[in-house]
């Protein structure tokens, strides 16, 4: 436990040893505010209301910010080959890829704590379900650590962070799409029923609409979990297997 | 261990762990079912204490059938939403029967194409609509039964309807569990009920909210001219008592002092009293008398009420159309009552959030009355009542502003009233009035009750409009059924009270937690405060104007040479000063309204800047904070 912590202070203390973290908080809180107020015209619809106007956008940002944090995590210890330093260390394959998780976890919920004027604003124009809100952030937060396990595995798969990057935003958007009910149809003109609708319970959108609208259920929090795990377990596995190249 | 039985090695344990994965998800979502946390302010995805005190009181084993054409539609698309919101029509009745000790059985059938199921589901009235080029009919509804030949159904669950889904499913419970639906009485002296209409020559469908009291309780016309009232009802709603005879006064009086509940809508201006001739005889129309009163009841039973009286409330004022081309204006007359004018501790409001009145009277508890006199619907602080005629002959609903003074207080507009009430005629009932021709009518045969022996509940509105439809729904037409969606609350209002009168309180725990509207409060405030001081400005800008012409008129009255068309030099200065002044006036006028929307633009303005830009520029600066401490720190440490 206490390797994983030492990990994680290494790696929170190496985001902010550049301006790339800080210029990533900004990139997201700009997009993430032009697409509530710009485009999602929070103000015009005159509802308290973060549901549509702001979490809607939280999968689609994701799919491009995330990636971007979680396409150094080990990618770059491949390239400048500190992997097998970090490796020497005495610390178990489990709890690097943990600490390195927790640590770009940490920094999305960080960001994603940083949109809270939102908050403040729609408290401050009307009465808004703050129950909801609060889960639409647990949803959001939940999500974002899919996201960055499924980046995570990936990077450890190359040297290069661009190809991780591009790998990470399609498998992403694959988990993204299946929760569009345009794609399910167009699935269920000719695949197994049952694969179509197994799929469609992948899929992020799915499970995260249902926790934004206010209900914690324990299958949608448990199904991040499991991905979560899922990913980290598979991103150990291959740091494994890659260590024998 | 060599490197391609180690590469061997890896890629099955990614094989395990997938599938260990897949195995995982869906155990989860066989164990967990149900085992959730709702945070919704409302609770609107719990099974709520009125659904589980309905459920634990099923006396009979009730069966449910839930029609779903899960073949049919697997292959469709566009019914993925059906597909998706059938899992939580299931659920939802999985969660009730879990509550129902054993008393719910419920069953999920598909009915295939050509099958019985699809027979039997067609034979009991659910809708189904083609769902594919081969014809096949999808249904999604359900049928649920009791052992006494008793049948409720749903034809058709609407996703669109989510947020009703528990209270439509209780409701459905609660009737079939029902020995005799209580019966409402209704007497009206409006076009409430199902009639014909003369001006159209066609079937009259009766107003939304009777058709949804239809749904619930038995509802029967009593006329209202009768004598007695018919013991069965349980409860008589009286709508717009207009010119009730002695005999039909004193029906309901005895009426009340026998246990029977009593709902009184009266009003100073009803909207929807339209005379037969208005439309030939609009002039006649607009002198007609249109109020209500049930004084010598209401003061016998401790209510003051003033046919003569309406109120007005600036703060709850509806923006009306002003017709085509022109600005909309806030009628003060017509009020949208919203959480603050509710008494949010009476189950019949408890959860509601907006009800329409429109020129509205206001009741009172008489000072020296015995009763307890709760009420349900204030106007705010900012309101005032004035002589209903003021209403009648208007022609302009801004007019209704000139020399608005609120008076400060909170006008009740309707109320719930407790108490061992007397009777208005004490001295037995009243003598028939003969009628020509006639034999005179046999007095009531039951005993007089000069008091009752137990309390009563009675619920009195000052308004009748609150009950007509374009206050508070539309009515549309979808797959074949008359779907109705709903503005305000006025009719879970009227629903909750005549439920609340008949004894039932669990279904009103239910209903109406559905409304999630969520205005900007702050937004609404800040037009009306532009929209007072446009009102002001104008008024002050046209008492100038008046002035101005005054004096012009003045001088013109005042000469005394034999050629007025010629204008002294007086005159002329005073014309020029009087155009000059009417320019300068009409210019500042039209500044003032374009300046109306300035508030709340600049409002959003500021807030799209903080909520773009404030966070931003803040981590900008740290990162320079930093970025410039650690330079330094490093040139002192080169140094």
């Amino acid at each position: 436990m206490s390797q994983t912590l030492n990990i994680f202070r290494r790696e929170i203390a190496s985001y902010f040893a550049t301006p790339v973290a800080y210029v990533f908080i900004v990139i997201f809180l700009l997009l993430m505010g032009w697409f509530s107020w710009g485009f999602g015209r929070l103000f015009e619809s005159g509802q308290a209301d973060l549901y549509g106007p702001f979490f809607n956008f939280h999968p689609w940002l994701y799919l491009f910010l995330v990636p971007a944090i979680s396409m150094r995590l080990w990618a770059e210890e491949r390239k400048s080959g500190t992997i097998e330093l970090l490796l020497t260390l005495p610390v178990s394959m489990l709890q690097a890829v943990i600490g390195k998780f927790l640590a770009a976890w940490a920094f999305c919920g960080l960001a994603l704590a940083l949109t809270f004027p939102v908050w403040i604003s729609v408290n401050y124009l009307g009465e808004p379900d703050n129950g909801v809100i609060l889960a639409g952030y647990v949803g959001s937060f939940l999500m974002a650590g899919g996201f960055l396990a499924i980046g995570s595995c990936i990077s450890a798969t190359t040297r290069n962070q661009v190809v991780a990057f591009i790998l990470t935003v399609v498998v992403c958007f694959a988990f993204l799409l299946f929760g569009l009910s345009g794609v399910i149809d167009f699935f269920r003109g000719w695949a197994p029923a049952a694969l179509v609708d197994a799929l469609a319970g992948l899929s992020f959108s799915t499970h995260f609409d249902a926790i934004a609208k206010g209900v914690l259920d324990l299958r949608d929090i448990l199904f991040f979990l499991l991905v979560i795990a899922f990913w980290l377990a598979a991103n150990a596995i291959v740091i494994d297997l890659k260590k024998a190249d | 261990m060599s490197q391609q039985a180690k590469r061997n090695y890896g890629a099955g344990a990614l094989l395990i762990l997938a599938v260990l994965f897949v195995a995982l998800l869906f155990v989860v979502s066989l164990v967990f079912r149900g085992a959730r946390f709702d945070l919704t302010e409302n609770n609107l995805y719990s099974v709520s204490q009125g659904t589980r005190n309905i459920l634990a009181s099923i006396d009979e084993p009730l069966n449910l059938y839930l029609y779903f054409s899960d073949s049919v539609s697997k292959d469709v698309p566009g019914l993925t939403p059906y597909r998706d919101y059938s899992r939580r029509v299931r659920d939802t009745l999985t969660e009730f029967a879990s509550y129902a000790g054993g008393n719910l059985n419920l069953q999920v059938i598909d009915p295939l194409p050509f099958s019985e199921a699809e027979d039997a589901a067609s034979a009991a009235g659910l809708t189904g609509f083609p769902a594919n080029s081969a014809g096949d009919t999808f249904f999604f509804g359900l049928v649920a039964t009791n052992a006494v030949e008793g049948r409720e159904t749903v034809a058709f669950f609407d996703p669109n309807k989510e947020a009703f889904l528990e209270y439509d499913l209780a409701k459905l419970i609660y009737n079939l569990n029902q020995v005799r639906k209580p019966v409402i009485g209704v007497m009206s002296t409006l076009p409430i009920n199902r009639g014909f209409d003369p001006a159209t020559r066609q079937m009259r469908e009766p107003w939304i909210v009777l058709q949804q009291a239809e749904q619930l309780f038995e509802v029967r016309q009593v006329a209202p001219t009768v004598n007695s009232i018919d013991p069965e009802i349980d409860v008589l709603a009286v709508v717009h008592p207009k010119d009730l005879t002695d005999a039909t006064t004193y029906a309901i009086d005895q009426f009340v002092l026998r246990g029977g509940k009593l709902a009184v809508f009266v009003d100073p201006q009803a909207e929807m009293d339209i005379p037969a001739d208005a439309q030939t005889n609009p002039q006649a129309a607009m002198f007609a008398e249109r109020s209500s009163d049930l004084s010598k009841l209401l003061e016998t039973w401790g209510v003051a009420y003033d046919a003569k009286q309406v109120v007005l409330d600036r703060t709850y004022g509806l923006q009306v159309s002003a017709g085509p081309g022109r600005r909309p204006v806030r009628h003060v007359g017509i009020l949208s009552i919203d959480t603050a004018g509710m008494n949010g501790d009476d189950v019949t409001l408890a959860e509601l959030t907006t009800i329409n009145v429109s020129q509205s009277g206001h009741l009172a508890k008489k000072p020296d009355a015995e009763v307890e006199f709760e009420s349900l619907l204030t106007t705010s602080e900012d309101s005032m009542s004035v002589s209903s005629d003021r209403v009648r002959f208007m022609t302009d609903p801004s007019s209704l502003l000139d020399g608005f003074a609120p008076t400060g207080q909170n006008y009740t507009l309707a109320a719930r009233v407790r108490g061992t009430f007397s009777s208005a005629f004490p001295d037995g009932a009243p003598p028939a009035e003969p009628v020509e021709g006639e034999e005179p009518a046999a007095p009531p045969t039951a005993e007089h009750l000069a008091a009752a022996t137990e309390p009563n509940d009675i619920l009195v509105v000052a308004d009748t409009d609150i009950l007509s439809d374009r206050l508070w729904a539309q009515a549309q037409s979808f797959l074949g059924q008359r779907l109705i969606s709903a503005f305000a609350n006025n009719g879970d209002f009227i629903i909750n009270s005549l439920d609340n009168l008949t004894g039932s309180s669990d279904l009103i725990s239910i209903r109406g937690r559905a409304t999630s509207q969520r205005p900007f409060t702050r937004v609404q405030e800040l037009q009306r405060q532009a929209e007072a001081r446009y009102q002001a400005t104008e008024q002050q800008l046209e008492q100038q104007l008046q002035e101005t012409e005054r004096k012009l008129t003045e001088l013109q009255a005042g000469r005394d040479d034999n050629n007025p068309l010629i204008l002294t030099p007086e005159q002329q200065t005073e014309l020029a000063r009087f155009q000059d002044e009417r320019l300068r006036i009409r210019q500042e006028l039209r500044q003032v309204q374009s300046n109306l929307r300035g508030d709340i633009e600049s409002l959003g303005t500021w807030l799209k800047v903080i909520n773009i830009g404030l966070v931003p520029l803040l981590v900008t600066l740290f990162a320079l904070t930093i970025a410039w401490r650690r330079a330094r720190r490093r040139e002192e440490a080169n140094r």
